[in-house]
């Protein structure tokens, strides 16, 4: 069946995204959550790492500065949840983003001109799919020391290789496909055909593994910074807020719950998006449940 | 005939693969002269498009082997170097495909990838390679270029996606198209359309056509001369009238013999060919067609020369007589 001329295929996954709800849901979700990491200095309270020696352990409306009480050293829980979400995004989209800089050329050439660049690229992806992520990524950071940049290094190193993976498969594909052999027959270069002709058609795969790669990120940061190898104090971050709450969370359980509920709700709203990019931007692929 | 355009000579197309080497063209030689439209034939498997697209080295396989000689403006084809064969692709020789539906780029709008070519090979501004996609896009037929150059291959139907390749194909008004069974896919209007288009720019900007087809009436519509294929070697070359009227191969024959007719009478049977091509890895050291032919003799067991019988007519057959 071919549509009526003028509808486009973005305009078509726009509607097939808009119509579903949880997408939509999704969506509200993480802008939600971005809209606080890019302005969480104008619309937290009190700075994060500002202490109140009087105020420590407050409970939830305890204090009427403090809505969601203050933690162990005595600062705003609020504020610090509302920069726990710029550490996650921050984290999460910078390896994303060096994940794709990555993973998407290395994957492209190799699955594109195969060979020996691909015998070598395919047994690294191996490799690294074999060897337990946690494990790869607590070594660099015990190597190079905690903190953001570090963080970011760590989880970049084994998440490019999702979309190396990925790209590669598509290309390999894509590459026997007979607009290939047509572009060729009128006389474009490979890198021309790679770049312009099959890589565009690769995107959807590409881009749904992205977004279901930013919560994979965001959990990995969380239980990092739980385990104490994370993020550096007096940095916010969520998992770090669960993991410092261990001693005093059978009284104050605010300290566990609210980061908790926080990282729920954000790994939900990414799940959400990813499924409704998926079911939009790759209609073939979808399971009905 | 003018001026010889293009000469292949004794091209062969091997494929080895685990299980043999898969002998796909072997020993074909054709010349093609200027504005002539050369039709080769051959049932599924003759080697037909393999052969034509290792003449643009376009097969997607990295390991065949092709040897033999592909000459084209006193250059040997198969000995340019990749960058130089990039600029005879799509300029002096152009290609269109035979699927419609696979052969367009999906996430492209038409009218960028017609221009591209114009682009690649005449280094002009955008400007002018949208006003000459623009004038391709009328050329062959589809209505409201302004419109329709912006939009995507699903957004057409297959007749005019094959409008579209063939919009491709000329976009830099090539020397030499050749046209993989570009009209399998269509109904037969829209051949009809399709095959008075290349006619018609046949004499206006003067180039030859090499068709591929396993129809012979597009060929007795279309082609000057015909070869006819047969498990990667030209068992036949005349042209058209004489092929028609005077076939000397039994296989032609037997093709000939096979289409229905509109004066025969209904209840008669077509006739067909009985058995089935040669196993092209276990290929025979006798005439390939011998297994099928009803003619065969002892003679047949050597492998025939291609035999001129007439002034342009040649068999590849050892009973063949000329007249």
């Amino acid at each position: 069946m071919t549509p009526p001329p003028g509808r486009s295929f973005l305009t078509d996954a726009l509607k097939r995204f808009t119509q579903n709800r949880l997408a939509v849901l999704g969506l509200i979700l993480v802008s939600f959550i971005l809209f606080l990491a890019v302005f969480a200095e104008l619309l937290s309270p009190f700075p994060y790492d500002q202490v109140y020696f009087d105020r420590v352990l407050l409970m939830p409306f305890q204090h009427p500065e403090h809505p969601l009480g203050t933690d162990e050293v005595g600062r705003d829980y609020l504020s610090r949840l509302i920069f726990g979400a710029r550490t996650s995004m921050l984290v999460s989209l910078s390896v994303q983003m060096i994940a794709l800089l990555i993973g998407l050329p290395i994957g492209a050439l190799a699955g594109y001109f195969g060979g020996a660049f691909d015998f070598v690229v395919s047994r690294i992806i191996d490799i690294m799919t074999a060897f337990p992520a946690l494990l790869f990524t607590i070594l660099i950071i015990s190597v190079l020391g905690g903190g953001i940049p570090t963080i970011i290094v760590a989880l970049s190193i084994t998440s490019w290789i999702i979309i190396a993976r990925i790209t590669r498969a598509q290309i390999l594909t894509l590459r026997e496909q007979e607009y290939c052999t047509a572009a060729r027959g009128i006389g474009a270069s490979e890198w021309r055909i790679l770049f312009r002709h099959l890589l565009p058609n690769a995107m959807s795969p590409i881009l749904i593994a992205l977004s279901f790669g930013i919560p994979t990120v965001i959990f990995a940061e969380a239980g990092l910074s739980f385990l104490g190898l994370g993020v550096n104090d007096p940095i916010a971050s969520w998992g770090k807020m669960v993991g410092s709450s261990n001693a005093y969370v059978r009284v104050y359980w605010h300290l566990a719950v609210f980061p908790t509920l926080a990282i729920a709700l954000t790994m939900l709203g990414f799940s959400f998006l990813g499924d409704g990019l998926r079911d939009a931007l790759d209609p073939k692929q979808k399971i009905r449940v | 005939m003018g001026e010889l355009l293009l000469e292949v000579q004794d091209l062969h197309v091997h494929f080895p693969t685990p299980e043999g080497r898969v002998k796909a063209v072997n020993g074909i030689s054709y010349s093609l002269a200027r504005q002539e439209i050369l039709a080769l034939v051959g049932e599924s498997g003759s080697g037909k498009s393999v052969g034509v697209l290792s003449l643009l080295r376009l097969i997607p396989s990295r390991d065949c082997e092709v040897r033999g000689k592909v000459l084209f403006e006193g250059q040997d084809l198969l000995r340019l170097s990749e960058a130089e064969m990039r600029g005879v692709r799509g300029d002096r020789i152009s290609m269109v495909f035979q699927d419609p539906m696979t052969s367009l780029n999906p996430v492209l709008r038409i009218g960028d990838q017609i221009q591209e070519s114009i682009m690649e090979h005449q280094g002009v501004t955008e400007r002018v390679a949208r006003g000459r996609t623009l004038e391709l896009l009328e050329l062959v037929g589809i209505p409201e270029p302004s419109k329709r150059y912006r939009h995507y291959p699903h957004q057409f139907s297959g007749g005019m996606r094959q409008r579209i390749m063939i919009a491709m194909g000329l976009a830099c008004e090539p020397t030499v198209l050749i046209a993989d069974e570009p009209t399998t896919a269509l109904d037969v209007t829209i051949q009809a359309q399709i095959i008075d288009l290349v006619k018609k720019l046949r004499k206006e900007i003067g180039m030859s056509v090499i068709w591929i087809t396993h129809d012979l009436g597009i060929v007795a519509g279309l082609a000057d001369r015909v070869a006819v294929m047969y498990a990667g070697k030209i068992v036949e070359f005349a042209p058209v009238m004489q092929l028609f009227q005077s076939p000397r191969h039994p296989y032609t024959k037997g093709l000939l013999n096979s289409l229905p007719r509109l004066d025969s009478r209904t209840e008669e049977p077509l006739e067909a060919i009985e058995g089935l091509p040669p196993n092209l890895i276990d290929y025979p050291s006798s005439c390939p067609f011998m297994a099928r032919c009803a003619a065969r003799a002892n003679v047949c067991l050597s492998p025939p020369e291609m035999r001129r019988i007439a002034e342009e007519h040649q068999v590849c057959c050892h009973l063949a007589e000329g007249g």
